[in-house]
């Protein structure tokens, strides 16, 4: 069993070993330069409209940083899941990988349920939704778009697992495994700033 | 033809040669991506704990935990997302126009609204 997976022969780098794999790999890329254009936008306006409260509830009242913190925990765990996915790849060791990709799946839901509790949380304990400030409506915009983005990755890697399952590793499916590690890092690094920028910055005030 | 073919198909040696090189150079990567997770935990931690504490001053916390992680940014493109590796050169690219313009539309847009 063990021996039927490391005979078939992969490259080096099987994500980029085929032209439709190299092209995916830089289009990609630059798709991920894009995507840190639009982020830095929010970012941008969430910066200038941090303070604009509307009398109601500041930034300082509502973080409680250690949700925030195990969130990050979550995120950051993830990525080195999905890191072990990508080394597996790379070694031609397909249900490793597999088994690497569920696990940061889950940890992808476990984040996306505390956001949706945090949300919760603001909405109905302290009245602080998207129509109540300027600074509101900045904040789910920015954390909701991030969050948006760990909803896509969690159905990503599940169709693809899915679909993939009974292929196995080959030319054809090594891209597409490996381009969802990259995006699943690039969330990490988006989030990264966002408990930078909105949650610690807006507890030193 | 022969000679042709003898240089397209690696002999069985060189196969195995090359075969250790490679589980050398994953086990050394596997190493480095530990570290790096360990890094990044770390940093998250003094981050939280700069602001969590009161013996720093604000505007250098602020200043601090954005290098720390502006560090960590560093840590992701460069160990988890293979930047480091040959034939990043178009990649690399494609991302830091991506920042360059990200950096300029954040100024813009706070000096905008201030």
């Amino acid at each position: 069993m063990k021996s039927n997976e490391a005979m078939t022969k992969l490259p080096a780098n099987p994500e980029r070993a085929t032209l439709e794999g190299k092209n995916k790999f830089l289009g990609f890329w630059f798709f991920l330069g894009g995507e840190t254009v639009l982020f830095a936008s929010l970012f941008g306006v969430y910066l200038g409209l941090r303070n604009a409260t509307n009398g109601g509830v500041t930034s300082n009242e509502l973080f409680e940083l250690p949700l925030v913190f195990i969130a990050t925990m979550l995120l950051l765990s993830s990525s080195l899941t999905s890191v072990f996915a990508t080394m597996a790849l790379k070694t031609n060791h397909f249900k490793r990988m597999i088994g690497w990709f569920v696990v940061t799946g889950l940890l992808g839901l476990a984040f996306l349920g505390l956001e949706i509790y945090e949300f919760n949380h603001y909405v109905h304990e302290y009245g602080h939704t998207i129509q109540s400030s300027a600074w509101g409506s900045a904040f789910y915009t920015l954390v909701g778009t991030h969050g948006a983005h760990v909803f896509v990755g969690i159905s990503w890697i599940t169709i693809l697992i899915v679909r993939n399952l009974r292929r196995g590793m080959d030319l054809y499916t090594a891209p597409k495994f490996y381009l969802f590690a990259l995006y699943w890092h690039f969330i990490d690094v988006v989030w990264i700033f966002i408990f930078t920028v909105v949650y610690l910055m807006g507890k030193v005030g | 033809m022969a000679h042709h073919e003898g240089h397209d198909t690696l002999s069985e040696h060189d196969q195995s040669h090359l075969d250790i090189h490679h589980k050398i150079a994953h086990e050394k990567e596997f190493k480095q991506q530990i570290v790096s997770f360990a890094m990044m935990i770390f940093l998250t931690m003094i981050a939280f704990v700069a602001v969590a504490s009161d013996a720093i001053s604000d505007a250098f916390t602020v200043v601090f935990i954005m290098i720390l992680a502006g560090i960590q940014l560093v840590f992701q493109l460069y160990m988890f997302m293979h930047l480091s590796h040959k034939g990043h050169q178009y990649p690399a690219w494609g991302i830091f126009f991506g920042v360059f313009v990200a950096g300029t539309c954040v100024v813009g847009l706070m000096g905008m609204i201030w």
